[in-house]
């Protein structure tokens, strides 16, 4: 009547890496989706840390005549997180789970335009650029798997951002109330990379 | 006064705490030798048991002292249902229970002479393997995330009910 048993490393002296090389790609969940593309890197700080940090570009999106904002190009995201792996204080095993936060700045340019219901539409609608920078504090959890120098790494960072435009204030606008103050934010993410020993 | 939509925030949240603090799920794990002179032994409890009949000799190791790759203390047989405690996780709380637990499991040649009660010295290289009890962090957060979700979906549809 044996039980299952797991075989595990003492991952405590294993290194995990002098540097880890990413890319993948965010987007935020709800009404306006922003996907992002990022390149980053993470430096591991011992067995079960590392210190990340990503430069990330935010994807163009086109204005049409349903749509009231849109991205222009030149808009880019900075991030900076802390992974704390969870592992075992006994085995030593550090799992593919981790947890930390994670901070990120973005710069945006944005496009703005009243939504045009009309037929057939206005050629000439009016639109408006402006600039808006965004702060966002999230929860980070995720899970890492390696396989050799590869790994692939999917997380869940949740928390809120804290937007500012360059808008004047309309109450009740719909890019008013979808780019300025707080709000929740959950920004599923996927990535790839690659291990330098 | 609360409103009936801070209330229902107020009770999914609850939820969720009691959720994800029943969803830890532990595992049986196979801990490398190495390991043993870097663990903090203090809050430990320490088993000798027999390899070849791991559900019935069993030991408990009291006064413990780890040195020079060998494990010195004072062992105590445990009784036959004892030791089936010990050997065996049934189920989550169980898994719980023993998480401070260290069962090493021991040559059947080394134990052969041991009575109920002794003081004796066990070398590391007799030791055949060492098993510990500890949570499972991706099935508990996979699990945990699935359970959030859900019940985020519920809440939300259940207050737009109520708007």
């Amino acid at each position: 009547m044996a039980q299952r048993t797991k075989k595990l490393m003492d991952d405590s002296e294993i290194s995990p890496g002098k540097w880890l090389l990413f890319t993948g790609m965010n987007t935020q969940l709800g009404e306006i989706r922003i996907p992002t593309v990022f390149f980053g890197v993470d430096l591991p700080v011992g067995p079960y840390k590392s210190i990340g940090l990503q430069l990330g570009t935010l994807m163009r999106s086109d204005l049409n005549r349903f749509q009231e904002s849109a991205i222009r190009p030149g808009s880019f995201e900075i991030a900076g997180c802390l992974k704390f792996f969870l592992h075992g204080k006994l085995s030593g095993h550090r799992s593919g789970v981790y947890l930390g936060p994670d901070f990120r700045v973005s710069r945006r340019n944005y496009v703005f335009s009243a939504t045009d219901f009309n037929f057939p539409p206005n050629p000439n609608r009016p639109t408006f650029q402006t600039k808006g920078a965004t702060l966002r504090a999230l929860l980070n959890s995720g899970w890492q798997f390696r396989h050799n120098q590869v790994l692939v790494e999917t997380s869940l960072p949740i928390g809120i951002e804290m937007n500012t435009t360059n808008l004047p204030f309309v109450q009740g606008q719909f890019f008013y109330d979808q780019y300025a103050g707080r709000k929740l934010v959950i920004l599923p993410t996927i990535s790839i990379g690659y291990v330098f020993q | 006064m609360f409103s009936n939509k801070n209330l229902l925030l107020s009770g999914a949240l609850l939820a969720c705490c009691v959720l994800l603090h029943s969803c830890i799920y532990y595992q049986r794990y196979s801990m490398p030798k190495t390991r043993l002179n870097k663990i903090n032994t203090e809050s430990l409890s320490f088993y000798v048991i027999d390899a070849a009949h791991p559900l019935t000799k069993a030991w408990y190791v009291a006064e413990m002292d780890m040195k020079n790759q060998r494990i010195t203390g004072f062992l105590s047989r445990l009784s036959d249902i004892e030791a089936l405690e010990v050997g065996i996780v049934r189920n989550r709380r169980d898994g719980k229970n023993s998480r401070n637990d260290v069962l090493l499991y021991t040559s059947p040649r080394l134990l052969m002479g041991f009575g109920d009660t002794l003081t004796t010295t066990i070398p590391f290289d007799q030791i055949e393997r060492i098993e510990v009890h500890e949570p499972d962090f991706t099935k508990t957060l996979g699990t945990s995330i699935l359970m959030g979700t859900a019940g985020f979906f519920l809440f939300g549809v259940l207050a737009l009910g109520i708007n």
